[in-house]
């Protein structure tokens, strides 16, 4: 009889390396062998797995289809082990696996889409946040406004790509009308990736906007921003992203 | 958040188990039903739209937390993590019930995120018995352990399913979720009577029950959760009813989840064999 941490080990090799020594514990039955009923759990095992990859990377499915995710899937399961009970938690490696993963060599956008699904699953179950609370913000005296430290929501994401892939992204969801096709050459993107009380939102930034969020994103205040960069059109860039809910939170940096 | 609702614990009737397709419908309607239970794990993250609308139909119906994920069965540790987040989340709901499965699935760190079974041995129930207490320690609570669905049997096995079931409950003071569904898939999987299953379980200690549809693939009977419940499962429902009484009772359809109304007609359906038991008993 072999102990149960033995039978769980022998377990993980059946699903994940193909290798059915725990057979001989299992009783045959109904003409069905040990083999073949760890085989159920095989498959019913890496299918749950790999619907939760599909649940939080449906554009990354639409996009290789559904047979080249399964196997996508299976491979990215080999390698990444699922780290939790919670099967929300599965998947948070994927960019970095497509970046490797030969067969998709030819798609090189996808690793960049696949770094957007994930923020956006994470995103989607972030805590809830208040609002920027702007009458503290006017009690603020004029003569402390430089050492103002703004912070991003907790749960908003910034992301950069070569590849268009914020129009990637649009053109695959279920409900999108537009029959446009993406041309990669229309050159990559600058993304803030953010919730509006539930809804998650998707902000291509101008270069002034990425930089002014990176900047915020790094502690630096607002006059370490001046220093850094005079020519910033602060004025013009704060109240916008505050009035965007953006940026939700603020202090006075000594 | 209306705590009088809340704090309700589940009644002896049909409930539904919620998924979040159906959350709006749900809202929109309120519709005339026992309770809900949902899978505490979709409710693990820290925020955003999943707990707000849980926390919009806990002010109108009483509810269950259903965990998937605790392993009780697994040799490895349990996952600190998983604990934490189902202690809080017991905390912010209050649930009437709170269950997990009679089952495996974390091996060292990682997870096989299935329901898998144990050999029914002394040396799995001891185990066993061990991490439901500590589990019932750290969210400071009773849980309900459910009987599960399988597809295979280890040869080493000493301890019917059922003996071990209702000892896991007698040593930890757990209860138990009987799932009626499982119960006769597994009687098809393994050959048993599966009334002789339910006759072995002390009443007192089943706090509810699980009926649910399964699908036939090579031979076995696999417990998918994505059909109407059958007619043989209904008939050992009632029989359930007569042998341990009227329990809070739970239509569960995880998969190819239907309109909100086929869930609601199965979970009428439970209700009129429940009161149809409530009024024979009364007689």
């Amino acid at each position: 009889m072999q102990p149960l941490h033995d039978i769980q080990q022998a377990f993980f090799r059946v699903v994940y390396e193909n290798e059915f020594s725990l057979s001989s514990e299992i009783k045959d039955a109904k003409g069905l062998n040990g083999e073949s009923r760890l085989k159920v759990y095989q498959s019913s095992i890496l299918g749950i797995q790999t619907d939760a990859l599909a649940a939080v990377y449906p554009v990354i499915k639409k996009l290789v289809g559904d047979e080249f995710f399964l196997a996508m899937g299976k491979a990215y399961l080999r390698k990444y082990f699922s780290p939790s009970g919670d099967l929300h938690n599965l998947g948070g490696q994927m960019a970095e696996f497509l970046q490797d993963f030969e067969p998709a060599k030819s798609l090189p956008y996808l690793a960049d889409v696949a770094k957007l699904e994930w923020i956006w699953h994470r995103i989607f179950h972030a805590a809830d946040e208040e609002n920027l609370d702007f009458n503290e913000l006017a009690k603020i005296p004029v003569e402390q406004h430089g050492q103002l430290q703004f912070y991003l929501r907790d749960g908003a994401r910034l992301l950069a790509s070569p590849y268009p892939v914020h129009r990637i992204w649009q053109l695959n969801q279920d409900d999108c009308k537009d029959e446009e096709s993406v041309d990669l050459d229309e050159g990559g993107v600058q993304l803030l990736v953010t919730r509006n009380g539930y809804e998650i939102e998707m902000h291509p930034l101008n270069d002034d906007e990425w930089k002014f969020l990176q900047l915020i994103q790094l502690g630096v205040s607002l006059s370490g921003i001046t220093e850094k960069i005079p020519e910033y059109p602060l004025d013009e860039l704060l109240p916008q992203c505050v009035a965007k809910g953006w940026i939700n939170r603020f202090e006075i940096r000594a | 958040m209306t705590t009088q609702v809340a704090k309700k614990p589940i009644p002896a009737q049909a409930g539904i188990g919620i998924r979040h397709v159906h959350f709006r419908e749900m809202l929109e309607r309120l519709p005339d039903i026992g309770w809900l239970e949902a899978h505490s794990e979709n409710y693990f993250g820290d925020g955003g739209q999943p707990l707000y609308y849980l926390e919009q139909l806990r002010a109108h119906y009483p509810l269950s937390l259903h965990g998937v994920g605790m392993s009780v069965g697994s040799a490895s540790p349990l996952d600190q993590t998983h604990l934490k987040k189902l202690k809080k989340l017991c905390d912010r709901f209050e649930p009437g019930l709170v269950s997990e499965h009679l089952c495996w699935g974390r091996v060292g760190e990682y997870h096989l995120n299935e329901l898998l079974p144990l050999p029914y041995t002394e040396e799995a129930l001891a185990h066993v018995v061990l991490r439901i207490d500590a589990v019932q320690e750290f969210i400071g609570r009773k849980i309900l352990i459910e009987n599960l669905s399988s597809y295979l049997e280890y040869k080493h096995s000493t301890i019917p399913e059922w003996e071990f079931l209702a000892e896991t409950a007698n040593r930890s003071g757990c209860g138990i979720l009987l799932d009626v569904n499982n119960i006769y898939v597994n009687a098809c999987n393994h050959d048993f009577d599966p009334h002789k299953y339910i006759e072995a379980i002390p009443p007192d200690t089943v706090g509810e029950i699980h009926l649910a549809g399964f699908e036939q693939r090579d031979g076995l009977l696999i417990d998918t959760h994505s059909r109407n419940v059958t007619d043989d499962v209904w008939d050992l429902y009632q029989f359930t009813l007569e042998i341990i009484g009227p329990r809070p009772s739970l239509i569960e359809w995880d998969a190819d989840i239907p309109e909100l109304d086929v869930l609601l007609q199965e979970a009428s359906k439970a209700q009129s064999i429940l009161q149809s038991e409530k009024n024979a008993a009364v007689a």
